[in-house]
């Protein structure tokens, strides 16, 4: 018969080789022994022993198990998390994930997950409103991520409900960069002051301000100017600081809020 | 939905059979055909469809799907969380 000429052993030998065998190596075995389709008489066998390692199997199948794997272990990251708390229906929450996947590939860089990233981000730019949903990927990216969960935090604290959070969330993907501010070592006082002053008269609701390392003193220094002129005070705007440190380097936080009353 | 899933590659040809089993088929461009002989659209990408190399094979009764990494973390929120945690 013609098949045999695709088979070495016949499909009985072949039924009871894969019967004990789990799904990825039955289906290699197979290949291996020229199965390339079950349209073949006599292979309804082997069709059905495949359909019914399938239906046990606890195998999900995709490109790259690694980067799958990396996707569900970011289960436990704190900031997702935190996500998950304040915001867990939110639309976009899976794009988050994604964006947790992009850190980590910002941080073990190479050509290759250089490469990856930049696919990863060229597939979200190519949906609709593609330009929306690359914001929100590229958040959990920033440093200002966690500022902003913190934010959010102190709202739910306070009882705000959760759509609310999701709002908030949403007009921050619009704003953050806008708002926010990462302080480098070469900037002054001035030029923190200065940020601040302009977020002020812009009338902004939120804004944050970033250091580390060095310019962390530069942070608090800006802050006590804008303390002691009365700035804040005079403009109606709340700030909220948070000190931390990331290894032995000091990081500091600065978030101010405009007081509606 | 298995409780457990563990993410797995699998070469071509063995991706192709297992479509296969399921009455799926690959056509000459690389695309899934589902067993109505159709091509199955992306559920992201407007305009384009599934192909072999870029989507996911899920557990049970086969189904396919996107490959990004937001439609797995999708699967991961909907099928597998929610499994590990009503379980």
């Amino acid at each position: 018969m013609k098949r045999w000429k695709w088979l070495s052993p016949p499909v009985e030998v072949i039924l009871e080789t894969i019967r004990t065998l789990p799904l990825k190596e039955a289906l290699a075995y197979l290949v291996a022994n020229g199965v390339k389709a079950f349209a073949v008489e006599g292979y309804a066998a082997l069709k059905k022993a495949i359909q019914d390692k399938q239906n046990e199997s606890q195998y999900a199948f995709v490109p790259n198990k690694n980067e799958a794997n990396c996707l569900l272990n970011f289960a436990r990251d704190p900031n997702y998390r935190e996500v998950l708390i304040l915001i867990p229906n939110y639309r976009f929450i899976d794009l988050i994930r994604t964006g947790l996947l992009i850190d980590w590939y910002h941080k073990h860089h190479s050509p290759a997950n250089r490469e990856r990233v930049t696919q990863i981000k060229l597939q979200i730019a190519n949906r609709p409103n593609g330009r929306k949903l690359l914001k929100i990927a590229d958040l959990p990216t920033t440093p200002f991520f966690s500022v902003i969960l913190r934010y959010l935090h102190q709202l739910k604290v306070t009882g705000y409900p959760r759509h609310f959070l999701e709002e908030e969330f949403e007009e921050f993907v619009e704003m953050w960069q806008h708002a926010s501010k990462m302080v480098q070592t070469e900037d002054t006082v001035d030029d923190v002051v200065s940020f601040c002053k302009k977020q002020i008269d812009q009338g902004s609701k939120t804004f944050f301000v970033l250091g580390m390392k060095t310019a962390s003193i530069t942070v608090e220094n800006a802050l006590q100017e804008l303390v002691s002129k009365k700035i804040l005070e005079r403009k109606n705007y709340d700030y909220l600081l948070t000190k931390s440190e990331i290894g032995n380097a000091p990081r500091i936080e600065l978030m101010f809020s405009f007081k509606s009353d | 939905m298995p409780k457990k899933i563990i993410f797995e590659e699998l070469g071509k040809e063995e991706r192709a059979l297992l479509l296969k089993a399921f009455d799926y088929d690959v056509d000459n461009d690389g695309f899934i055909i589902d067993p109505h002989g159709s091509r199955i659209p992306s559920k992201e990408q407007p305009y384009q469809f599934l192909r072999i190399e870029d989507s996911m094979l899920i557990p049970g009764s086969l189904e396919v799907a996107d490959a990004t990494p937001t439609a797995i973390a999708k699967f991961i929120r909907e099928k597998v969380e929610v499994a590990e945690s009503t379980c």
